[in-house]
């Protein structure tokens, strides 16, 4: 399994409780740092103010994002994302309650690597863990950096 | 009746040529002329302006104005005053042209004065009179037309502001079911999963009493959520536009079954008294309906019974028979007379299904009237085909029968359901140009039935 921090970006701190909860059954707990908004999200991405210290914070290997966020929103977070040259290729995930058409073609627009919606029952959510485990830790090949050279065109 | 007095303003400055013309005009039986001779135009316009006259004579050459200018000037300072000029023998010429500018008539000086002269100064006032009435009917026209164009663009306007108000209402309405989803939804995703977690957590600690507890708050959590989302698909059920195609019920009713244990032998059995027909509807509102029909059907059934479900269809006897509306209430049972679908041909006697035999037959097993095979061969183009869902539930006494279809109604508060079912099913029925109903008794189980357009049948 690949060692790599995933980071959840999210406002609803239950929401943040669950998923700690079924990531630590699902054996990958310690992988888990969370943010409370877009912004921090953008200080933790780029080790700035209380996130410079990459021991503690270390650049993930995936982040998942709500949409629905204080500040920024997670539209927001992703599009500064695919237009930071050093974070370019950092996969995203969406993850959020909203299930409408608009925001899902939004977000890949904007670049989102896959669009997940919360699951209503803890047994989904447990379920979702797992799948999220094994794809991104175990299946998936992450790029080795997340930078790009500046000859490589940004995302549109 | 002697015809009063022609008021003539003559402009000549010829007086002989004047005197001659009021004299062949004094004559006895041409009408009667009353003249006032003016000798330039100057004098002209301040006559004009002073008094009303019926025609105006006009000499072409005149010391102050000559030819065409002569006519041009006086039509546009009596637009509406009917005109003859005068003109000499050697330009004729000039008196047409003049005709051609909205002079009425020309005479020609010193020719035929008298009787023709009289009768060419009435017919160019009668001329006049009829180019001013046209003219006065034209403009009449044309500002109708522009009154309409005016109302028109002002109706247009209009639609585009209430329709730019209604979507704006429509969008407002979904973002409120989509917050509803969010935020109501939110807590109770967190009520049920803590629940959830505590519960495991007692389990483990082998609290089974408070365990049973948390188990409580789980399920009212689930309930609550099971609402939310059934006022929900309600709510855009009953805004969105339903299109309607030919479907294929039997092979959608199957498809149900397969995809629910729950419909499955051995808990329950479910029998298609087929074929059935194809019908005019929508093929996700038509799950929702069949699903909610079939899981009421082998919900409420006495404990220790087996849940029996039989599906058929019929026509409805009278082929023109309207979409009632189901505000109008229910129709007299005796007025409800269908045919069961025809065997071999289209041109069965009418019969009433709910004969007293059948119901009488009607004990704890559910059963279909004694026809009730559906032809494919048959047309069932433009005819109303009601599909039965007869059950040996507990029945449904008559006083509960309408009350049913209400939201949040539900008269079995020991079963699990939020009372929206029915309501979704009615709605998405109306919404698909269909009706819905129900024959039931306490005890004999119930048959609920939906009326739809059937379609053309597929070809080959």
């Amino acid at each position: 399994m690949t060692s790599i921090a995933i980071l959840y970006v999210e406002d609803e701190e239950t929401d943040v409780m669950l998923l700690q909860h079924v990531l630590t059954k699902a054996g990958i707990g310690n992988s888990l740092r969370t943010v409370k908004d877009g912004k921090a999200a953008k200080d933790y991405l780029a080790g700035d103010g209380p996130f410079a210290d990459r021991r503690l914070h270390p650049l993930p290997g995936l982040v998942l994002l709500d949409l629905n966020l204080p500040y920024w929103s997670g539209f927001e977070v992703l599009e500064w994302i695919r237009q930071e040259p050093q974070l370019r290729r950092l996969p995203v995930v969406i993850f959020t309650s909203s299930s409408r058409p608009d925001d899902i073609a939004r977000a890949y627009d904007a670049g989102a690597n896959a669009y997940l919606v919360k699951p209503n029952a803890l047994a989904d959510l447990s379920t979702l863990a797992l799948a999220l485990r094994d794809f991104w830790l175990i299946h998936n090949r992450l790029p080795t950096t997340l930078g790009v050279p500046p000859s490589v065109p940004p995302v549109a | 009746m002697k015809a009063a007095a022609v008021r003539v303003l003559l402009v000549e400055d010829s007086f002989s040529d004047a005197v001659l013309l009021q004299e062949s005009l004094a004559q006895p039986g041409l009408g009667g002329f009353d003249f006032t001779h003016v000798e330039c135009w100057a004098e002209a316009v301040q006559c004009l302006r002073q008094k009303q006259f019926e025609v105006l004579l006009l000499d072409l050459s005149l010391p102050d104005i000559t030819g065409r200018d002569t006519f041009l000037r006086a039509r546009a300072e009596a637009p509406h005053l009917p005109i003859v000029v005068l003109t000499g023998e050697t330009n004729e010429a000039v008196g047409l042209e003049a005709v051609r500018h909205g002079i009425q008539d020309y005479l020609i000086k010193g020719q035929a004065y008298g009787r023709q002269t009289a009768r060419a100064i009435r017919y160019a006032i009668e001329r006049k009179q009829a180019e001013e009435t046209l003219k006065r009917t034209e403009e009449a026209l044309r500002s109708s037309e522009r009154q309409l164009r005016e109302w028109n663009s002002e109706l247009e306007r209009r639609v585009a502001e209430r329709t730019a108000s209604l979507e704006e209402t429509i969008s407002d309405l979904e973002d409120f079911s989509h917050s509803i989803t969010h935020d109501l939804r939110a807590p109770l995703r967190a009520i049920r999963s803590f629940a959830q977690i505590l519960g495991e957590e007692c389990l483990a600690c082998g609290r089974s009493r408070a365990q049973e507890h948390i188990e409580r708050i789980t399920s009212a959590a689930a309930r609550m959520d099971k609402l939310i989302q059934d006022v929900l698909q309600y709510s855009r059920l009953a805004r969105s536009e339903l299109k309607l195609v030919p479907v294929d019920v039997q092979g959608l009713l199957r498809s149900i079954i397969e995809t629910y244990p729950a419909f499955q032998p051995p808990h329950v059995e479910i029998q298609i008294e087929g074929p059935l027909p194809r019908l005019l509807g929508n093929e996700a509102a038509l799950t929702q309906c069949f699903s909610n029909l079939l899981g009421n059907a082998i919900k409420f059934v006495a404990p220790g019974t087996r849940p029996q479900v039989r599906v058929w269809a019929e026509r409805v006897g009278n082929p023109k028979a309207e979409i009632r509306n189901p505000k109008e209430g229910r129709r007299p049972k005796s007025e409800e007379r269908h045919e069961p679908l025809p065997a071999e041909t289209d041109q069965l006697p009418v019969t009433n299904c709910q004969s007293p035999a059948t119901q009488h037959a009607t004990r704890n097993t559910p059963q279909p009237p004694a026809l009730h095979s559906f032809n494919p061969q048959g047309s069932t183009l433009n005819h109303m085909v009601r599909l039965w869902f007869a059950d040996n539930g507990v029945g449904i006494p008559k006083e509960a029968q309408e009350r049913i279809f209400k939201m949040f109604q539900r008269l079995d508060k020991s079963c699990d359901g939020t009372g929206v079912g029915l309501t979704v099913v009615r709605k998405a029925v109306e919404k698909m140009g269909g009706r819905m109903g129900l024959e039931s008794e306490p005890g004999r189980g119930s048959r609920f039935w939906v009326e739809l357009k059937g379609a053309a049948d597929q070809p080959g």
